[in-house]
């Protein structure tokens, strides 16, 4: 068997808390021996309540923070410290993500100039991105606070997408829009998994999103994995008690 | 009714545009109802529930329109006398529990402090009622969680103090923005089934601003739906969710992922919501609409449908 695109094992991460004058310092840990793996092409969603590491599970994945235990590995081979090109982030709020002193061609363009992926007069490069992810080449002139909330999240694709990765972590990539605006944003990633064989690591605390979105589901409850499944199972016959207990919270539109 | 508003239009003057945000909504609440205002970004909910606390920043202006709380006309009164409404004949929740609680303060002198501002009783009292509130919005071990200050305490420990703070005077109307869109589904699960209990056992009039039909659908008996600073659609949360009469309505709910088959094309709509400075003449959702005809360059009203209904289109997908 080939191995994963992408895989961690035994993953561990402890925070230190603001000790005040106590000469004991104080761990919480935020991820426990979490071991998955995602083949290329798949979408893994995660799912969780807020503080059972779903978000420390994907800066770690994406090399942004370190991790306190355990390895991650691409393709089967270990991976050092620090961020891959292969993996690239969207994030929650792409407001705050973007540079807002700078014009959308050239946040986009900024990362593929750093890693010599074009040269310097990308213009044509910018106006390829931003139409895959369905804006017009005009955009590139603009700064983030000309653009609605959709639109940035759109940028926010595009500019992740620029390095060609192989992987894109999600971290509520959608849960600030609006339905409609949502919907939309959701059928982009649906149709460039299509087209570029993207695979998602796809963290939502949103369940019917995930559902719909992703192959197969995590389960996180305080920085443990309880249960993984292909979603269909899973939303269908939960085996753990926390799972079942997250499901009958959703509320549902009958 | 503990809520009547009438005719309330909102607008915001700028050196160059105005924007014409909230036009001529009217709703009433009866005591123990609880109403969702629903609709996406920009739409005028959030102006329309802070118009009623008097909430709204200077430069939003009344053009006109009435609002009356127990039968009491509140778009005469004074500052003061507004300041005198609010915590107790009327409060309000807001989506972020640290931008209402004071992170100097213990949780126990803010909820004492709002019994003390608005009652006549002693601190001893003031102190009772603040456990009991603590105890009705399910927060364990309260007496110990007086002497907690904010930060102590996690976010949806938070949002039950603020709403425990909200609910400690009994007031008549409650009025909550986005109060548990930054929660996860448990948490939001059993905020929304105490607040509902809380309102139905003491006839508090609700409105629930939020722009998640889910939650209007499981906790809701009435369902307001906004669009470009219109009601487009009003009635009975299951029958308006079930069977949307407005167009807008039923996009809405087409573009929900979890009533869509997993991996497939979720519906959407084309363009943008509407510019209000100024709105455009004529039905404000004609642009994006997939039924739209000729005739809806008039503009329809809010008209009747049926006894509970209410709908602004003049091709309604359900008929009375």
């Amino acid at each position: 068997m080939s191995p994963p695109l992408f895989a961690v094992d035994e993953l561990g991460c402890d925070f230190t808390l603001p000790g005040g004058l106590s000469w004991r310092r104080q761990y919480v840990t935020a991820l426990d021996a979490v071991t998955l793996s995602i083949a290329a092409g798949e979408a893994l969603g995660v799912v969780g309540e807020s503080g059972s590491g779903k978000s420390t599970l994907a800066r770690i994945a994406t090399g942004l923070l370190p991790a306190s235990r355990g390895t991650r590995s691409w393709l089967g081979a270990a991976m050092p410290p620090g961020p891959h090109a292969g993996i690239q982030m969207v994030f929650q709020d792409a407001g705050s993500a973007l540079n807002p002193r700078l014009r959308i061609g050239k946040q986009i363009a900024e990362a593929p100039l750093l890693h010599g992926l074009i040269d310097g007069r990308p213009d044509d490069f910018i106006a390829g991105e931003l139409e895959r992810v369905g804006l017009a080449a005009e955009f590139a002139h603009r700064y983030p606070h000309q653009l609605s909330g959709g639109q940035r999240a759109r940028v926010g694709i595009a500019r992740a997408l620029a390095l060609r990765p192989q992987l894109l972590v999600c971290d509520e990539a959608s849960a600030a829009l609006d339905v409609v605006v949502q919907a939309q944003v959701l059928n982009l990633l649906q149709s460039l998994r299509r087209e570029l064989g993207l695979a998602l690591l796809f963290i939502s605390h949103d369940l019917g999103v995930v559902r719909h979105v992703c192959d197969r589901v995590a389960v996180m409850q305080a920085g443990q994995v309880v249960e993984i499944e292909r979603a269909e199972t899973l939303f269908q016959s939960p085996a753990h008690p926390y799972t079942r207990k997250l499901l009958s919270a959703v509320p549902t539109l009958g | 009714m503990v809520l009547a508003v009438d005719h309330l239009s909102l607008r915001i003057p700028g050196a160059q545009r105005t924007v014409y945000a909230v036009d001529d909504v009217s709703f009433a609440i009866a005591p123990g109802e609880v109403v969702a205002l629903v609709g996406e970004s920009g739409s005028g909910k959030t102006l329309t529930a802070l118009a009623l606390a008097g909430l709204n920043e200077a430069a939003v202006q009344r053009v006109g329109g009435s609002i009356r709380l127990q039968g009491e006309e509140l778009t005469d009164l004074s500052e003061r006398a507004l300041r005198r409404l609010r915590g107790a004949a009327l409060s309000v929740v807001f989506q972020d529990p640290m931008a209402t609680l004071n992170p100097v303060l213990t949780v126990g002198t803010q909820l004492s402090e709002t019994v003390l501002a608005h009652r006549r009783v002693g601190r001893q009292e003031a102190r009772r009622r603040a456990v009991s509130a603590l105890q009705a919005v399910g927060l364990p071990e309260p007496e110990l969680r007086l002497r907690a200050y904010p930060h102590q305490l996690s976010g949806g420990m938070r949002q039950r103090v603020a709403i425990a703070a909200a609910l400690i005077n009994e007031p008549a109307l409650l009025i909550a923005d986005e109060a548990t869109t930054a929660l996860d589904a448990t948490l939001q699960a059993q905020i929304l089934a105490l607040v509902r209990a809380h309102g139905h056992a003491h006839g508090t009039a609700v409105l629930w601003v939020t722009h998640d039909l889910a939650v209007a659908a499981g906790f809701a008996d009435r369902v307001l739906v906004m669009y470009g600073g219109q009601l487009i659609e009003t009635g009975p949360a299951d029958r308006v969710l079930r069977q949307p009469a407005h167009p807008y309505t039923a996009a809405l709910l087409a573009a929900i992922p979890s009533r869509a088959e997993p991996g497939s094309e979720l519906a959407t709509l084309p363009g943008q919501p509407p510019d209000l400075a100024p709105p455009p003449p004529g039905c404000r959702f004609r642009e994006r609409c997939p039924i739209a005809r000729a005739e809806c360059a008039a503009g329809p009203a809010l008209h009747a449908l049926g006894a509970e209904r209410q709908v602004r289109c003049f091709f309604p997908l359900v008929t009375s």
